[in-house]
């Protein structure tokens, strides 16, 4: 799918030249790095196709250490003057700015084989099939019995290329494509207005995607909505999380506090942790990046160079590692885990490698079913979003929770609004009293199973 | 380099491909980044630049983009776009119909003192390590950062109407934040501010300044509490009204959301909240200490900015709207379709959102507030459809018996529905500032943004984790 002038060995040959280039000027060490994305994209208003879209988009950034400092610039013109430009910039910076105690580029390394990262099925996905697709979805959104609107919602088709070359040796490509659906939407009945709920899906396999009922799954999510009640007071802190919910503010805090950055500069509560216990003992939290079932995240090298690997990072409730880059490695006489990221969504050549994150952050499932869960449950919450405030540093989030639904005498009782809730991530890995059996991959990223805690601060308010 | 004649050459492209309606954006944005985070420094400068196409065929659209400004790559762009629109103008149900616009011939650039590129690297660079430094005088702070970043977008809009506008922002930003630590608890406080403007942003906003204030928060902020939960009077600061401008009420007028089903569809017109309340959004900001850097002369659409009362004394008057949303309103175009990139669609977004000031003093709120909380500087913020709202403060204040006390709490979170706490108002202050600092809109895309207002006294519901 990517423009047809584009070829893996010419983008290849383009990367060695702007390294070859920038080492002429005298530099210790340089690296070029490029990112290419296109995107089919059907979009859905109201109940029907809005528009559909065809964008496409490739840059470079380059790398540079001179005299122990770093230099970094980036360009989406795709010539040989234009990346020569580009060198200079990284060069110009890196003479101004101040050394970088350890900084360093990788050597080249093996990297493993994911079969399956690129579908040629997906690849083979015409215009005219994802209008089909998104008919499919449109279709019991538009026989709600309410007036249920998707509003900026999507389905795509993306392939992406990605390749660094450095002065070391390193030389690394991959392709990669998947197929995902993004949907907004709210009911509307009367004056009777339901929130948003957002709902996706993700895969390399399309045809595992049931589309009419991810179209259903989208009313009645948003119909829940419609039909929420306002308690006068809950007397519970009991609380399961789930999807939406356990992406923030969970995934994200637990996913600092493993980066070696965060922890060498005093940002991770789990500073001085490792080898303790930091949550219950069923908890298991590992990277597992070369499992084709995580997402967006699988990958057979990070953002610098680095083979990617398995990392256990909590175990039975015992952190065991935490995830290493290459420059926080070298800080500490330790090896990178192949972590080093640069960025999260979007385009990543306008970024250096300066981020440590979970290429495929997964927690492991435990033994109780979601209904298990709900029925050992006399008084609670069940909630698949949040929204609020949270500090990555030291747990602390608070907010509203959204898709609420009361949990009474071991049923779902009611879907409820105006809940908030408050707490600590790290108190509550500490207060797990449920795993679920099944897991979700959250927004393409997070592979986790509804978490049932204890010890929240569940408020009502009429 | 880019000629804004290759655009007119793709406009004639579209037009013998049989599209009604072309429209082709150039896009060339600069930026440079440097984050000083606990002795590294992370710089990046870099461009990106692209062209997007848009036509209408049938009352489709197709759109499609290359970051190529070679002619034959455009036109290679153009044909997929006609492509799209035809393929979608098989099934399109509803077709699309552009209001009448004025047909605009204008090349703008951003108001600006020194051109921040005038200022060398290195002098930028030197700043942030100087303002670095203060991180000794805090003992408790073990970690910073201080982020400065600079924006240089030029676009040009072009349509087979006539319409050929180019105009250039400049927005530098700053951001500082600090983290404290004290005897196992840990706590953070940032500050940032952000305006369209040039080099003079740094005698504005002195580096060193704004790091101290970071600093400080964070110092104060380890030894708070958290706020109780529960229904109170509440004081916001210039900043969280600015929030509670777009983020509650801004959003739930733009047009797509009331077509969507927000909470403002059908109420044009009807008293939505207290009379006092006057919600404006404006393309170029008047009467603020600086421009908002939402500044936006021409939008995406090539369309001339206006001025919307959103709300005014209390009744709903406006919807913001791109072309499309016009017709289907029987609006004006206000000029609010924005694209973060060139190979983003434009899409109904807001510019500088505030609301207007009144007649109170400080003094004289805390005073009608009696027994209550001040917040202060934005953390982050959310809305919903049906207006329901939350965002999250950096600190909150203690308002006992009509004073600002010193009694402090961390990260408060207001939350509720919009347009009852407009309608729960307990006065509105004479003041006014706008500036949401680094805040992003993430409406499906980014767009940088501005608002504000001045202080305003509301009963509202507080989610602070620390119980009722």
């Amino acid at each position: 799918m990517t423009e047809e002038i584009y070829t893996k060995d010419s983008l290849l040959e383009l990367a060695h030249f702007a390294v070859n280039y920038a080492t002429s000027k005298g530099v210790q060490a340089a690296e070029a790095f490029f990112h290419s994305n296109r995107r089919l994209q059907i979009l859905a208003e109201g109940q029907s196709i809005a528009n559909e879209r065809d964008v496409f988009e490739i840059g470079f950034g380059i790398r540079v250490i001179k005299e122990e400092s770093e230099g970094f610039s980036y360009t989406n013109k795709i010539d040989k003057k234009d990346l020569e430009i580009c060198a200079e910039d990284a060069i110009g910076i890196a003479s101004v700015a101040p050394k970088k105690e350890g900084l360093r580029f990788p050597f080249a390394s093996d990297y493993p084989t994911i079969e399956g990262l690129y579908s040629p099925q997906i690849s083979a996905i015409e215009t005219e099939e994802m209008v089909t697709k998104m008919k499919e979805i449109l279709a019991p959104i538009k026989e709600a019995k309410s007036n249920v609107n998707a509003n900026l919602s999507n389905i795509a088709i993306e392939e992406d290329w990605y390749g660094i070359v450095n002065s070391l040796g390193v030389e690394a490509f991959r392709k990669s494509n998947e197929h995902s659906g993004v949907f907004f939407a709210a009911a509307r009945d009367g004056d009777k207005i339901g929130s948003f709920i957002i709902h996706d899906f993700y895969t390399r396999n399309p045809s595992s995607i049931d589309l009419a009922k991810f179209g259903e799954e989208v009313v009645e999510l948003a119909e829940r909505n419609l039909n929420t009640i306002v308690l006068d007071s809950i007397d519970s802190d009991i609380a399961i999380f789930k999807k939406g919910a356990i992406f923030f503010p969970l995934g994200i805090v637990i996913s600092s506090a493993v980066g070696a950055h965060n922890v060498q500069q005093n940002r991770s509560m789990w500073k001085d942790k490792l080898a303790d216990t930091v949550a219950v003992d069923t908890f298991n939290f590992i990277d597992d990046p070369h499992n084709l079932e995580r997402g967006g995240g699988v990958k057979t090298f990070d953002d610098e160079g680095n083979a990617t690997q398995k990392n256990t990072i909590i175990q039975n409730g015992i952190l065991e590692n935490f995830l290493f880059d290459e420059l926080r490695a070298s800080r500490v006489n330790a090896v990178s885990t192949g972590n080093s990221s640069r960025g999260f969504g979007g385009l990543k050549f306008t970024n250096p490698p300066s981020n440590i994150m979970p290429n495929a952050p997964t927690i492991l499932p435990g033994d109780m079913s979601e209904k298990e869960m709900i029925e050992d449950t006399k008084m609670g919450i069940i909630f698949d979003r949040f929204s609020g405030s949270f500090r990555t540093e030291n747990g602390m989030f608070s907010g509203v929770i959204k898709g609420a639904q009361l949990v009474k005498d071991g049923e779902i009782a009611q879907p409820l609004t105006n809940i908030t809730i408050g707490g600590n991530v790290f108190e509550v890995l500490m207060n797990i009293v449920g795993l679920g059996k099944e897991t979700d991959l959250i927004n393409g990223f997070v592979t986790a199973p509804p978490i049932k805690v204890k010890g929240v601060n569940i408020s009502t308010q009429k | 380099m880019f000629n804004k004649e290759l655009l007119i050459d793709g406009l004639d492209e579209g037009e013998k491909l049989g599209a009604d309606y072309v429209e082709l954006r150039y896009q060339d944005k600069y930026l440079a980044n440097f984050t000083y985070r606990d002795g590294d420094l992370d710089s990046t400068t870099g461009s990106r630049h692209g062209i997007c196409v848009r036509v209408l065929i049938d009352g489709s659209w197709g759109l499609a983009t290359t970051s190529s400004i070679e002619k034959e790559k455009m036109f290679k762009t153009i044909r997929s776009a006609v492509k799209m629109a035809r393929s979608s103008s098989t099934h399109k149900e509803k077709k699309v119909k552009l209001a009448e616009v004025d047909i605009v011939e204008d090349e703008v650039i951003s108001p600006r003192k020194k051109n921040l590129l005038d200022v060398p690297v290195d002098e930028k660079l030197q700043k942030i390590i100087e303002a670095a430094k203060i991180q000794q005088e805090f003992p408790l702070v073990k970690s910073m950062n201080i982020t400065y970043n600079e924006v240089v977008d030029k676009r040009t809009i072009v349509t087979n109407e006539g319409t050929r506008v180019s105009w250039e922002n400049m927005i530098p930003t700053l951001m500082a934040y600090a983290v404290a630590i004290e005897e196992g608890k840990m706590a953070s406080g940032f500050a940032s501010w952000s305006h369209t403007c040039g080099a003079e942003f740094f005698d504005l906003h002195p580096i060193d300044q704004v790091v101290r204030d970071a600093h400080d928060k964070a110092t104060r902020l380890v030894k708070a509490s958290m706020i109780p939960s529960g229904v109170a009077n509440v004081l916001l600061d210039p900043q969280l009204v600015g929030v509670l401008a777009h983020e509650a009420i801004g959003h739930t007028a733009e047009a797509d959301l009331v077509m969507m089903g927000s909470f403002t569809q059908g109420k044009l017109g009807q008293k939505v909240c207290d009379e006092g309340i006057t919600l404006v959004d404006e393309p170029i900001t008047k009467g603020s200490k600086w421009m908002g850097s939402g500044w936006l002369p021409y939008d995406d659409e090539g369309v001339r900015g206006t001025k919307v009362n959103l709300i005014k004394d209390g009744v709903m008057t406006g919807y913001l709207t791109n072309r499309a949303y016009a017709t289907e309103f029987g609006l004006e175009a206000t000029g609010n379709a924005r694209a973060y990139t060139f190979s983003d669609e434009p899409i109904v977004r807001m510019r500088n959102t505030y609301i207007e000031p009144r007649d109170l003093s400080f003094e004289e709120l805390c005073e009608a507030i009696g027994d209550g909380y001040m917040l202060r500087s934005l953390q982050n913020g959310q809305a919903d459809s049906n207006s329901e709202f939350m965002f999250g403060a950096v600190e909150g204040y203690r308002i006992k018996n009509g004073h600002l006390t010193e009694e402090l709490y961390q990260n408060p979170v207001l939350t509720g529905n919009a347009f009852d706490v407009l309608n729960n108002i307990i006065g509105i202050g004479k003041d006014f500032d706008v500036n949401l600092g680094m805040g992003f809109c993430g409406k499906e895309q980014p767009a940088k943004v501005d608002a504000g207002g001045p202080h305003l006294a509301m009963r509202a519901m507080l989610a602070g984790g620390g119980g009722n």
